[in-house]
């Protein structure tokens, strides 16, 4: 046995990020912004400029603007939007969108976010009306930075970049996920 | 807030070079089950307000239901939508007789006989 552990591989692409890989748990870590819709008690323990104050039990009100955490805002988010309802990111939105699809690699991605694809899937949970618009272009963007991958081997910029797809190493010719 | 030590410790053993386990982080371990347990027995004390408030709402519906109805009460959690129509159809499971209805026509009420009636004249019933 030469490895004391194997890691688990994200499964961020797929419908649910994998529980055990850690690059997903990181990749979930990252916050996005959200709004209530309901007043919710004693979360203002953990946001202290929003909370009522420890005489309304630290309550958040209602209409509150937050950053949870990607597994929060997942258990917390139902199709009615009773309990909270989910803005995009900027780097998801219209005007980062447009300039992705007209090149792909001309985008940073590690300063835009190390894990854009992967929470960008994860970020379709959440039923918004450009679903359609950001899954077209994170694959669009996915297959030009996988063929950037394939032939652009010196290029410092994409094999930093990290991101979901853990270190892209120049010598492995296993393919990103 | 929000598991900041736990995620250190995710951190530092992501940064750990292929297949190395870094060394036990016993004290940031023991931070974590910490937090991990006062979350845990505030959930608690929530939980316990719930099943107080579910509890005290259990027993008002069921004196409710009770002062419904004559004698035996009405158990109104039976139908948890409106009737789509004004008739229900109905087995008799034993034996009744004539039943007479509001516009003077009676109905012979005969165990195991099906028969279409007004729904306001059942309380429960077996469809």
């Amino acid at each position: 046995m030469s490895e004391a552990y194997f890691r688990v591989e994200s499964g961020a692409l797929g419908p649910e990020e994998n529980f055990l890989s850690l690059d997903d748990i990181l990749m979930s870590h990252e916050k996005l912004p959200v709004r209530t819709e309901t007043p919710m008690p004693r979360l203002g323990a953990f946001f202290l400029e929003r909370s009522g104050g420890a005489e309304t039990d630290h309550a958040i009100p209602q209409g509150s603007k937050l950053e949870l955490p990607l597994w929060l805002t997942k258990g917390l988010f139902d199709n009615k939007r009773r309990i909270l309802s989910v803005e995009l990111p900027k780097i998801y939105q219209q005007g980062w969108r447009t300039v992705f699809s007209a090149d792909a690699n001309v985008v940073d991605l590690h300063k835009l976010g190390p894990h854009f694809y992967g929470f960008g899937s994860q970020l379709l949970h959440f039923d918004n009306p450009e679903n359609a618009d950001i899954s077209q272009c994170l694959l669009q963007g996915f297959e030009e930075h996988e063929m950037g991958c394939l032939w652009r081997p010196a290029q410092g910029r994409l094999w930093n970049h990290g991101g979901c797809w853990g270190d892209w190493k120049p010598k492995e010719t296993r393919r990103c996920q | 807030m929000f598991c900041e030590k736990a995620m250190e410790l995710v951190r530092e053993l992501h940064r750990a070079p292929e297949g190395q386990l870094p060394a036990f982080n016993e004290d940031g371990l023991r931070q974590v089950l910490e937090e991990m347990k006062a979350l845990y027995e505030q959930n608690q004390s929530d939980v316990c307000l719930q099943m107080e408030w579910f509890n005290h709402y259990k027993k008002s519906l069921a004196t409710y239901m009770r002062s419904l109805g004559g004698d035996e009460g009405l158990d109104i959690t039976q139908d948890m939508k409106p009737p789509k129509s004004l008739y229900i159809e109905v087995r008799c499971i034993k034996d009744y007789g004539e039943f007479e209805v509001d516009d003077g026509t009676s109905v012979l009420l005969k165990k195991n006989s099906q028969v279409f009636l007004v729904l306001r004249y059942f309380k429960s019933y077996e469809c």
